[in-house]
């Protein structure tokens, strides 16, 4: 068996594993180690087994993961962030789907201050799933919504994918986070109308809530200052300069814990639940960044990503084709690879090849129009049958939950991400303009 | 399921996950107390701490390996449910076991690949750049992390054979 | 089909000029003269695993073949190549590379014994790339926020009133444009990929000894080296030591050059600190340089006979 062989067996037999309940860190683990240890040798994969995991783990990058959680935790645990719904639910709840529409903009208000989709659906998923079971929301819609806002936290700046496609292809990376904004917020806004038609459809799914007045709505508003205080000072601390966004995450959890004991109900106890949900959820995170990188390590060895590179230089297919071809293989991908590891390995590869291609866009911006396009792809892997882990953290805070039923929620937000992928393909514009705007 | 999984929680494998996983969140509460104590001494003072991002690397890497036990304990690691939800119990039972068995596997690798890197590390003085911080300290934690993991496995394996009631 | 095939793993992406202007050329310029018989298959971005720090001990242990990798990411492994990381020691990259890699041949054999060396080099010397002040003296850097490159630049900074701020390099552009930071320490090679050029609007220049440097390990795996034939060994010697450090050495300077040009097209300001100026730098940095060379003596070595052979080194070659 050749290399590259081996490496599309290995694909089948994650997949094997994986749909046989093996945890899907430890499936990445196994296919990536045997893998590994037929091309490279049983001794080098010890070696990687030994210092892998302590430099995985030590990562500064992905220190926002647990403190997001935590935040989140936090805020949840004390009632903060129910009563930031409350207040939406007053506004909007009449509105059918409403709860599903704040739970969106939710997503986007964090995303704005939190670089990772994994943490977004967490914190927002804790916080709004339970009140829109309340509220006798559908599962599916509940589910979808939460898993699709979710990334939003990468797509909509500061995002930690779009600091390593910066990093990895040498693009400004404040450059980069300007031409995400509108496709970010257009992506919030293609959410919104997805539930609006969903809801059109299937009423029953996202019911109306009870009629509200003028007085309560300004009462209920009141109520959140502190909660809008804090993503004030996370927001305006990362744009006058105080702090960087992976500092935020910290400064995040400070606030929300003082707000937390001083405003909210939280008690020792309490803060020592938050602190083992966040240990449970941070572990499954990294295991399964710690399977994903093993994975990738062995793809690389075996040389597929330069075969593939081979095949399309040699296709004869126009600049256009290739361009959706390569996007495409971010969705099979998305089956198997977490989003970081996805850009790791591919965009070395895929960059110098989109750059050698014509669109007619002069190099400097098709490197952003190209990050931007990878960038949703990717995160349209964290919602997509089988492996999305979107759609796993959601649903693995409620076991009433059906998988089955999570990804059939999923399926109206993934129209509205297909929409917006090919109005960004067709109007480069949409995500140039704003760059060219500001500098 | 139940009781089984209590009988874990509950056994000094179990405890001792607990106390670990607490210990990584307070790690993780005084990495950001640390960012932020800097963000106030660089402008306030003129003044960060120095090397806190290594504090936070290494910080985060002790936490997140205590966090592990705990994690496989509460059954906190991601499955795909999508193809065997109308297999039989005892089918289920069985890719239980399979998983169980692998993941003490992994876990004990793991800690005996971790301690022999850890030692190397030691001994060729890995450290820091900044405040020269020892790696090895890091392996120490993940050496007594997987093998917490690889024991609570083996527990799990073993209350299974003598006919613990699973599912 | 090639009868030995190796890998090289190093850190920078595709695009950086390390990968594609000396780490695959070499690369290609070994298979060529071995008539296809070694082939090195390059592997950028860590696409192989680990951290940076790690890439010298993937090498020694034989998980890759070739690796290339900065050795102050592995502080306290080679502490007499600290020399050439002092401030004011350094020229340019090609005179500061061929010194080190006869310097490392003669000094250095205890350090290096784990891999095959196959060439120690540095970059070109650092420069400020400040934001919205300029640097003209050494006052100018007083209550500024200056991200160091190492640790004994920031002991530097800070002896002349400086705020050091610590940050890994890929956090550094945005640190910059949100004025985390007001400057940054660096060579123009990497200003260019990550852009800082576009965030700051001033860059000050040292003449004469070079502000600082970092070094760099190219090296392979002794027993994939010893595997090699006799005539595939020769090879592998044709492309090693001081030569390819010379070549290294130059292909930083003249891609410095290149960098330097964007921040001038820019319509960037540029400052030169020379001569009395330049010496009160030297000056005040020399606190650092005296402590290197007591740590150094601490620990068993001849600080200032190192010291002395490295200045001595860099300017022979400097000369020539
Ligand atoms: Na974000
Ligand atoms: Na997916």
């Amino acid at each position: 068996m050749s290399n590259i062989e081996l490496a599309f067996f290995m694909m089948a037999v994650l997949l094997i594993l994986m749909s046989i309940r093996i945890p899907i860190a430890l499936a990445m683990l196994v296919c990536g180690g045997i893998g590994y240890s037929l091309i490279g040798g049983i001794p080098a994969l010890l070696e990687y087994l030994g210092t892998a995991p302590v430099s995985k783990f030590s990562s500064y990058d992905l220190s926002v993961v647990p403190l997001f959680l935590l935040m989140g935790e936090l805020a949840t645990r004390s009632g903060i962030t129910a009563e930031l719904f409350k207040t939406c639910n007053t506004w909007i709840g009449r509105q059918r789907g409403g709860i599903a529409m704040a739970a969106i903009a939710g997503c986007a208000a964090f995303g704005a201050i939190c670089g990772s989709s994994l943490a977004t659906a967490s914190t927002m998923g804790k916080v709004a799933l339970p009140e829109m079971k309340r509220l006798k929301y559908s599962g599916a819609l509940a589910a979808g919504s939460l898993a699709a806002g979710g990334t939003l936290g990468i797509l909509i700046p500061p995002s930690m994918v779009l600091i390593i496609f910066a990093v990895l292809t040498e693009q400004n990376i404040s450059k980069m986070f300007i031409a995400a904004f509108v496709p970010g917020f257009l992506a919030a806004g293609g959410y919104i109308l997805a539930i609006a038609i969903y809801v059109r459809i299937y009423p029953e799914s996202g019911p109306r809530g009870e009629k509200t007045t003028l007085a309560q709505k300004i009462k209920s508003t009141k109520d959140v200052w502190h909660i809008t205080g804090i993503f004030l000072v996370v927001l305006g601390g990362i744009y006058m300069g105080i702090f960087t966004p992976t500092e935020a995450a910290s400064v995040g959890v400070i606030l929300t814990a003082i707000l937390a004991f001083t405003h909210g109900k939280m008690r020792l106890d309490g803060l020592l639940v938050c602190l083992m949900r966040t240990a449970v959820s941070a572990a499954m995170i990294f295991f399964i960044v710690l399977g994903a990188d093993l994975f990738s390590v062995f793809i690389a060895l075996s040389r597929l990503p330069d075969l593939g590179v081979e095949l399309i230089q040699n296709s004869g297919l126009s600049a256009y084709t290739i361009l959706v071809l390569m996007l495409l293989t971010y969705l099979v991908m998305g089956c198997f690879l977490d989003s970081l590891a996805m850009i790791l390995l591919t965009i070395p590869i895929y960059f110098p090849i989109v750059i050698a291609m014509d669109f007619g866009i002069p190099p400097v911006d098709l490197g952003i129009w190209f990050g931007i396009l990878a960038l949703i792809v990717v995160e349209v892997g964290l919602i997509t049958p089988p492996v999305g882990m979107n759609v796993f953290i959601i649903k693995s805070f409620d076991d009433s939950l059906k998988l089955k039923e999570c990804f059939k929620g999923v399926i109206p937000f993934l129209i509205s991400d297909f929409v917006r992928v090919a109005l960004l393909i067709l109007f480069p514009g949409i995500t140039l303009g704003l760059v060219h705007l500001i500098s | 399921m139940i009781r089984f999984t209590t009988d874990i929680q509950r056994s000094i494998l179990g405890r001792l996950s607990n106390i670990f996983a607490l210990t990584g969140g307070f790690i993780m509460l005084i990495l950001a107390a640390v960012t932020v104590a800097s963000i106030i001494g660089r402008t306030t003072m003129g003044q960060s701490i120095e090397g806190d991002y290594e504090i936070t690397e290494m910080g985060l890497a002790m936490a997140v390996f205590l966090f592990l036990p705990e994690c496989y304990l509460r059954k906190g690691h991601v499955i795909v449910d999508l193809f065997t939800s109308a297999c039989k119990p005892s089918t289920l039972h069985t890719l239980e076991v399979i998983s169980n068995i692998i993941f003490t596997l992994v876990s004990f690798t793991f800690a005996y690949r971790m301690s022999l890197s850890g030692f190397e590390a030691y001994d060729y003085l890995e450290q820091s750049m900044l405040l020269e911080l020892p790696t090895w300290w890091t392996f120490i934690v993940g050496v007594i992390c997987m093998s917490l993991c690889g024991l609570c496995g083996l527990y799990r394996l073993f209350t299974t054979f003598r006919g613990g009631n699973n599912e | 089909a090639p009868e030995y095939t190796f890998k090289l793993h190093h850190m920078l992406p595709p695009m950086s000029m390390a990968h594609s202007q000396f780490l695959v050329p070499w690369a290609e310029k070994v298979e060529a003269e071995s008539n296809g018989r070694i082939k090195i298959d390059v592997y950028p971005s860590m696409q192989l695993g680990g951290k940076p720090p790690q890439l010298f001990d993937q090498t020694r242990k034989g998980i890759v073949d070739l690796s290339w990798t900065v050795a102050g990411y592995t502080p306290g492994r080679f502490p007499k190549m600290t020399a050439f990381e002092l401030p004011f020691v350094p020229g340019s990259a090609k005179a500061t590379s061929m010194a080190l890699q006869e310097y490392a041949e003669a000094e250095m054999q205890d350090e290096m014994k784990d891999v095959h060396v196959i060439a120690l080099h540095t970059h070109a010397p650092g420069s400020f790339h400040s934001r919205n002040k300029v640097i003209k003296k050494l006052e100018d850097l007083k209550g500024m926020k200056v991200r160091a490159p190492n640790k004994i630049m920031s002991g530097g900074f800070s002896n002349v009133g400086a705020n050091t701020v610590f940050l890994p390099v890929p956090q550094m552009p945005s640190a910059l444009s949100k004025g985390v930071i007001d400057v940054a320490v660096l060579p123009f090679e990497v200003v260019l990929p990550l852009k800082i050029h576009e965030l700051v609007k001033h860059h000050t220049q040292f003449k004469g000894a070079g502000l600082y440097t970092n070094t760099f390990i190219f090296s392979m795996n002794n027993k994939s080296y010893n595997s090699l034939p006799a005539d595939l060994k020769k090879v592998i010697d044709d492309n090693s030591s001081i030569p390819l450090a010379g070549h290294i050495g130059e292909k930083f300077d003249s891609y410095e050059g290149y960098a330097r040009k964007f921040a001038v097209d820019r319509g960037n300001s540029f400052d030169y600190i020379e001569g009395a100026e330049h010496a009160r730098w030297v000056k005040a940095m020399a606190p650092v340089t005296k402590k290197w060379v007591e740590d150094m003596n601490d620990d068993g070595y001849d600080g200032q006979r190192l010291l002395d052979k490295t200045r001595a080194l860099i300017k022979k070659y400097e000369n020539r």
